[in-house]
C-alpha cells in the first residue's frame, strides 16, 4: 500500500475544500466512509491516493431522519441501521431489504449507504488490476473472457455491472441524492446520478473529484406504495447480485397507479425498464401480466458468450418481485 | 477424570481450546524476533514464459533492502518436491505458472520489501501456455516439463471388463469434470527462520510435516539435517495444503542464512490462493454395468488429473483415484486408467480426499443412473453391492474386519425417511430432492512401509509426557494423544503433556495427512504408553510378589484389585532408583504395495466408510441450489473424541458442499481471476443447514481402541450426495462442478419433460 495522508475534516465544507485543493494541486484524494471497500482497493493498489479524507470525523452525516413526509438518510448511515430501521422497513421496504442483503453482517456493521452507492465495480478483471478500461487501459477483457457476471444492457466500452444493492432500490423509490461541492449543495435524482461507461468509462456516477455524496432523500411514500428488493447470488452472504431488482408499485383500487422496476447486476448502472413499468400501469396484476412484464423487462438484452443464463433468471426475478407486491386484499 | 471414567470414547474439549479462544496461541504472524527482516517473493505474471533477464539493481539500491536473491544465490539444491524434485525454489530459465517464483527480496520493513519486490525487473519472452490437460497429453503439445506432460500413469486391472459388460443387462456411461479448488484455511502459509551463533537454522512454520520441511531446507541450504530445526507453530488449518510444499520455509531459511538476521515470509491471501497447491481438477469418463437383479458386473474408468506446473503429489493422488475408483463396492471386473498431467497452472497437490472426491462424484452419479434404469431404490441397490466383511476390493484386498459401510447405508435410509416429509415447498418453481453419496478412504498413504513413532515418559507422580512427530493442524490430534495416554496410564487428561512438531525433540512420524494420525500415531502413542505402564507394573509386581497382569495403574498408584494393597509410583521409583520410565512405541500398518501393472495389492490396512444424505432445494427458474438438510453417517471404527469427530464431519460437509455448489478458481488464459475471499466463493453459515452426524463404529482390531480415522472419509461423499439430490429434485444430471446457477440452469434447459410435481 502506498503511503497517504489521512485528513479528518470537521465539516462537509472543510472536506470539500480539502478535495478542491487536492484537485488544484494535482493530488489524488479518496473518500473514506466505512472504508470496507476503500481499504481493500488500497491494499490491492487499485487506488493510490495521496490523501484519504475521513468522513467519519464529520458529525451529522449519520442517521435516518423524518422531515415532514420525507426521509433524509445521512450518507454515513450504516447498512445495518438502514436494514433494521422500522420506518424504512415499513414504508421503504425495498431499501431496507437491499441494505440487509448487501455484503455480510460484518461489512453491514461498518459499510455505509454512501459507500454502497458509490462502490466500484467487482469485475474480476478490474479488481485484479488488469489494464482494462476501468483501470485506465484500452480494453474490456470480459468481452472475450470470463463474462458470466457481466452486463446484458448498456455495456460498452466496459461491460461491468453496477455492484450496489441499495442503488436499484433507491432508483425505484425515486430517491434524490444531495451532493456537496465547492458551490454548495445540489440535488440529483438517483436515476440521473449513475452514468454509463460510454459517457465516462472511468466513473460510475456523476460525482466530481471535489464533491461528496452527503445525503439520500426519500420522497413521501404515497399511499398504496409497496416495494421490494430481490437478489439472486451464488452464496447467501458476502456476494454480489447475479441479478437483482428493486421494485416499487403504487396501488389504487386494485390497479397499479405507477410502477418503477430497476434491475441490478445486469448493467453498468441500475437499469430501469420503462417498457415493463408501462405494462403494469393502470392494470390489475395477475400471473399472465407478470410474465409479460418480465418479458418486456428483458427485451433487448444483449448477452455475451457466458452470461445468457442471466436473461431467464432475471425474468423470473422480475415476475416474482411484482407478484410479491400485489396489494393487500 | 474419576477412576471409573474412561478418557477414550468421551467427548472432551480440545486441550488448546482455551489458548485459542483467549487469542494466546502463537501463529507465524504473531512471531517477532529482534532485528527481523521481511521477505517477499517476486512472481511471474505469465503462465508460461522464458526468463530473458532479471535486473535487481534498482531493488538492491532501495534503502532498507538487505537482500535480493535469484536462483544463482541458492547454495544447495535448487529444486524441491515430495515425489520428484521438479519445482524450482526460484526459477532461472523459465516460469511455468502465473505466480512461479523468480526472485526473493528482504527488507527491514514489510512495506519496503513490497516496494523492492515490485522494483525487480524481469524481462520475459511470453510463450503460449498449456492449459487444457487433455490437449497437453498430445505429443505435439508444448512441454511443461522436460520429461513430457504426462507426469504419471496408474492402472488397475481386475478380471476382464469385456466379460463384465457382456454379463451386464444395463450399462451407463458418462463424462464429468471437476474444478480446481483451494484449501482456504484461515491461516495462510508463513515461516520465520533464524540462524544461531553456531550457524544452525531454526524455522518456525505452520506445517503438516515439519520433518519434511527440514529435509528440503537442509537440501536447499546444502547443510546436514542436524543443522536444521523446524518447529511447527499453531497451525490454522492444512487440509493437505501445508504438506508437500516447503517453499515458504525455504525462503525464510535462505534469507536468514544469507543475511544472518531472523527472516519472516508470510504469504498474503492472494499469494496463497494464486500460488500454493490446489485440489486437482479432473476430467473423468466412467462406464458401469449391472445385472437386472442389481449386481454390479463391471466398472471402467479413465481420468486425467491436472497437476499443474509441478507434480507435488500428483502421481499419488491419481493413484488413490485408481485404487478407490470402483467405490466401496464388490465389482468383479474393473479397469481404471489414471493420468496426472502437467499444465501451466498452479500446482495441484494434496487436498482432503486425495483424488477420491472427484471420482466419487462420477461413480455415485452413475450408480444412481443405474438404480433408476433398474427401477431399484438407490440405497437398496447400493446395499446389494457394498463391501462387507470378507469382500474383496477392486485392488484384490480381502477385508476381514471393520467394514461398516452397509450400516452407514441403513442409517442413511432412516435419515432419508425422516427427510421425506420436507420435500414439499409450496412453490411450483422450487423443487426439493434427496440424494445419497457413498464413499470410502484407505487409512494412511498407499505404500509400504509406513511408520509412526512416539515416546512416553512416565513420571513418578503418574503424569506423563508424550512426544510424537505427528502435528495437530486443528483437527485435534494432540487432544487425542492425551486421551490415549491418559486412558492407558489411568490419569486425568490434565496429567498428560503432549509435545509434537519439533524436529529436535520429536521423532519423524511422517505427515499429518492421509487420515493416518489417529490410526498410525494413535497406535504408536498407545503402544508407548502401554509399554511404560508395563514397565511400572513389572516393578510393582516385584514389590508385591505377584504377576504384573494382576495389577492396575491408576492416578499414580499401582493397585492390587480387591485388596487394600497399593504403592505410589513415587515410592516405587524411589525404591528402584528410577527417575522416570521412558518407552518407545512404533506402529507400522500391514500393507502390500500395489502392483504397477495391475493395481492389485493391499494398499491400506483398513478403510473408513461413509454414507451421506443431502436434501436440496433447486430453484428451477434461476438454477440456484440450496442445501436444506444434511445427514452424515461415517464408520470411524471408534470415536476416541466423539465431539471432535462430529466437528470433523461438520467441517467436511461445509467444504464438500462448497466443492459441489460454489467454489472454484476462475481462469482466464491461465491467470486466476478470483484470488480473494470476496470472489472465491466459500460457503458461509448462511448457506448451510445444521448437519446431523451419525457415528458408526465397526471396530478395527488393529486400530487404537478400534479407531480408524475420519478426516477424508467424511469429505469424499459430500459432493456426490448433493449432485444426486439435484437430480432427484429436478431430473438433471450435473456433470460439471461446481453446480452454480449458470451450470444448473444450462442443464435444466436441456432437460427432458419435467418430473411430475410433488
Amino acid at each position: 500500500m502506498k503511503s497517504f495522508v489521512n485528513v479528518n475534516p470537521k465539516s462537509l465544507d472543510e472536506a470539500v475544500a480539502v478535495l478542491d485543493r487536492a484537485r488544484a494541486q494535482g493530488k489524488k484524494a479518496a473518500l473514506a466512509g466505512g472504508g470496507s471497500d476503500l481499504l481493500g482497493m488500497l491494499k490491492d493498489h487499485l487506488v493510490q491516493p495521496d490523501l484519504v479524507v475521513n468522513l467519519k470525523s464529520i458529525s451529522g452525516l449519520e442517521g435516518v431522519h423524518r422531515e415532514g413526509e420525507r426521509v433524509r438518510i445521512g450518507a454515513l448511515t450504516t447498512l445495518d441501521e438502514i436494514a433494521r430501521h422500522p420506518l424504512l422497513v415499513e414504508r421503504y421496504a425495498a431499501l431496507a431489504q437491499a441494505a440487509g442483503l448487501a455484503a455480510s453482517p460484518q461489512i453491514r456493521n461498518v459499510g455505509t449507504l454512501g459507500g454502497n452507492v458509490n462502490q466500484r465495480p467487482w469485475c474480476h478483471y478490474f479488481r485484479q488490476g488488469f489494464p482494462c478500461f476501468k483501470n485506465g487501459g484500452k480494453m474490456c477483457y470480459a468481452v472475450a473472457g470470463e463474462n458470466q457476471f457481466h452486463a446484458l444492457f448498456g455495456g460498452g466500452p466496459a461491460f461491468i455491472v453496477h455492484p450496489s444493492d441499495t442503488a436499484p432500490a433507491l432508483v425505484a423509490l425515486e430517491a434524490e441524492f444531495k451532493v456537496m461541492g465547492p458551490s454548495g449543495a445540489k440535488i440529483i435524482p438517483a436515476e440521473k446520478y449513475f452514468i454509463l461507461p460510454r459517457e465516462d468509462v472511468l466513473r460510475e456516477n456523476v460525482l466530481g473529484e471535489n464533491e461528496i455524496l452527503a445525503e439520500v432523500i426519500l420522497p413521501a411514500a404515497p399511499s398504496g406504495l409497496r416495494s421490494t428488493y430481490l437478489k439472486i447470488r451464488d452464496r447467501q452472504a458476502w456476494d454480489h447480485a447475479i441479478v437483482s431488482i428493486g421494485a416499487a408499485l403504487e396501488w389504487e383500487g386494485g390497479r397499479c397507479r405507477k410502477a418503477r422496476l430497476v434491475l441490478g447486476g445486469v448493467a453498468p448502472i441500475p437499469w430501469r425498464v420503462p417498457n415493463a413499468e408501462r405494462l403494469l400501469e393502470g392494470k390489475s396484476l395477475g400471473e399472465a401480466l407478470a410474465r409479460q412484464v418480465a418479458e418486456a423487462a428483458l427485451a433487448g438484452a444483449q448477452p455475451l458468450a457466458k452470461n445468457g443464463y442471466k436473461v431467464p433468471l432475471a425474468k423470473a426475478t422480475v415476475r416474482r418481485a411484482v407478484l410479491s407486491l400485489l396489494p393487500a386484499a | 477424570m474419576a477412576d471409573n471414567q474412561k478418557a477414550v470414547g468421551v467427548s472432551v474439549p480440545r486441550i488448546e481450546a482455551r489458548e485459542k479462544v483467549l487469542g494466546r496461541s502463537v501463529y507465524v504472524d504473531d512471531l517477532r524476533r529482534e532485528g527481523m527482516i521481511w521477505g517477499k517473493v517476486v512472481r511471474s505474471p505469465h503462465p508460461r514464459a522464458r526468463i530473458v533477464h532479471v535486473d535487481v539493481t534498482e531493488a538492491r539500491g532501495l534503502p532498507g533492502v538487505v537482500a535480493v536473491l535469484t536462483a544463482a544465490d541458492v547454495p544447495g539444491d535448487r529444486y524441491v518436491g515430495p515425489l520428484v524434485k521438479d519445482q524450482p525454489i526460484l526459477c532461472s530459465s523459465s516460469v511455468r505458472f502465473e505466480g512461479d517464483a523468480v526472485a526473493l527480496v528482504a527488507a527491514t520493513a514489510e512495506e519496503v520489501a513490497e516496494t523492492a519486490r515490485d522494483a525487480v525487473r524481469v524481462e520475459y519472452e511470453i510463450l503460449e501456455p498449456v492449459l487444457d490437460p487433455i490437449a497437453a497429453m498430445s505429443p505435439e503439445a508444448p512441454q511443461v516439463q522436460a520429461g513430457g506432460n504426462v507426469a504419471s500413469y496408474s492402472k488397475l486391472r481386475r478380471g476382464d471388463v469385456e466379460v463384465g459388460f457382456r454379463a451386464a443387462d444395463v450399462i451407463v456411461e458418462d463424462s464429468f469434470s471437476t474444478q480446481m479448488i483451494d484449501h482456504a484455511y484461515l491461516e495462510p502459509e508463513g515461516a520465520v527462520a533464524e540462524v544461531d551463533a553456531e550457524g544452525k537454522v531454526t524455522i518456525w512454520v505452520c506445517s503438516q510435516y515439519p520433518h519434511y520441511d527440514r529435509q528440503e531446507v537442509a537440501r536447499v541450504l546444502g547443510v546436514s539435517l542436524a543443522r536444521v530445526r523446524v518447529i511447527q507453530t499453531t497451525t490454522g488449518g492444512g487440509f493437505g495444503g501445508k504438506f508437500g510444499s516447503p517453499l515458504v520455509s525455504c525462503y525464510a531459511a535462505l534469507l536468514a542464512a544469507r543475511t544472518g538476521r531472523p527472516a519472516k515470509v508470510l504469504y498474503t491471501r492472494e499469494e496463497s490462493l494464486r500460488t500454493t497447491v490446489k485440489r486437482h481438477p479432473y476430467r473423468i469418463h466412467y462406464k458401469v454395468g449391472a445385472t437386472r437383479s442389481g449386481k454390479l458386473t463391471a466398472v471402467e474408468a479413465r481420468f486425467v488429473g491436472d497437476t499443474g506446473a509441478y507434480l507435488v503429489v500428483g502421481r499419488a493422488v491419481v493413484g488413490k483415484s485408481t485404487s478407490h475408483g470402483a467405490g466401496p463396492y464388490e465389482v468383479p471386473h474393473v479397469k481404471m486408467d489414471g493420468y496426472a498431467v502437467y499444465t501451466n497452472k498452479a500446482p495441484a497437490g494434496a487436498m482432503r480426499g486425495y483424488g477420491v472426491p472427484q471420482v466419487a462424484v462420477a461413480y455415485e452419479s452413475l450408480l444412481d443412473e443405474l438404480a433408476r434404469k433398474l427401477n431399484l431404490d438407490p440405497i437398496e441397490f447400493r446395499l446389494k453391492n457394498v463391501l462387507r466383511e470378507g469382500s474383496q476390493t477392486a485392488t484384490g484386498q480381502t477385508l476381514l474386519h471393520s467394514v461398516g459401510v452397509a450400516e452407514t447405508l441403513e442409517r442413511a435410509a432412516d435419515a432419508r425417511r425422516e427427510m421425506t416429509p420436507h420435500l414439499k415447498t409450496g412453490k411450483p418453481y422450487l423443487k426439493r430432492g434427496i440424494g445419497v453419496g457413498v464413499s470410502w478412504h484407505g487409512i494412511g498413504a498407499a505404500r509400504s512401509p509406513s511408520q509412526a513413532t512416539a515416546y512416553v515418559n512416565l513420571c513418578g507422580d503418574g503424569s506423563a509426557t508424550v512426544l510424537c512427530g505427528s502435528v495437530d493442524i486443528g483437527q485435534g490430534s494432540n487432544t487425542l494423544f492425551s486421551q490415549i495416554a491418559a486412558e492407558e496410564l489411568g490419569v486425568p487428561l490434565d496429567q498428560i503433556s503432549v509435545v509434537t512438531g519439533d524436529t529436535l525433540t520429536t521423532p519423524d512420524c511422517e505427515a499429518t495427512t492421509a487420515t493416518r494420525v489417529t490410526y498410525l500415531s494413535g497406535n504408536a502413542v498407545r503402544l508407548a504408553a502401554e509399554k511404560a505402564k508395563g514397565t511400572a507394573l513389572e516393578l510393582a509386581a516385584k514389590h508385591f510378589g505377584c504377576l504384573p497382569e494382576h495389577l492396575i495403574l491408576a492416578r499414580g498408584k499401582v493397585q492390587v484389585p480387591d485388596a487394600a494393597l497399593e504403592i505410589s509410583l513415587t515410592d516405587l521409583f524411589k525404591k528402584h532408583a528410577v527417575q522416570q520410565i521412558s518407552a518407545l512405541g512404533v506402529f507400522s500398518p500391514d500393507c502390500t504395495p500395489l502392483d504397477p501393472e495391475t493395481g492389485q495389492g493391499s494398499p491400506h490396512a483398513t478403510y473408513g466408510f461413509g454414507t451421506h444424505v443431502a436434501l436440496v432445494e433447486v430453484d428451477q427458474e434461476t438454477g440456484a441450489v440450496r442445501l436444506v438438510d444434511y445427514a452424515a453417517f461415517n464408520d470411524v471404527g471408534k470415536a476416541i473424541n466423539p465431539q471432535a469427530v462430529e466437528g470433523q464431519i461438520e467441517g467436511a460437509v461445509a467444504m464438500g458442499t462448497g466443492y459441489a455448489l460454489s467454489e472454484g478458481m476462475i481462469f482466464d488464459r491461465g491467470k486466476i481471476l478470483n484470488p480473494s475471499f470476496a470472489t472465491y466463493l466459500l460457503l458461509t453459515a448462511a448457506d448451510l443447514p445444521p448437519v446431523r452426524v451419525g457415528l458408526v463404529e465397526a471396530p478395527e482390531p488393529t486400530g487404537p481402541y478400534g479407531a480408524k480415522g475420519v478426516g477424508e472419509p467424511s469429505m469424499n461423499p459430500v459432493a456426490a450426495a448433493v449432485i444426486n439430490a439435484i437430480y432427484d429434485a429436478v431430473g438433471v444430471r450435473i456433470r460439471e462442478l461446481p453446480a452454480v446457477p449458470e451450470t444448473v440452469f444450462a442443464a435444466l434447459k436441456t432437460r427432458q419433460p419435467l418430473p411430475a410435481d410433488r
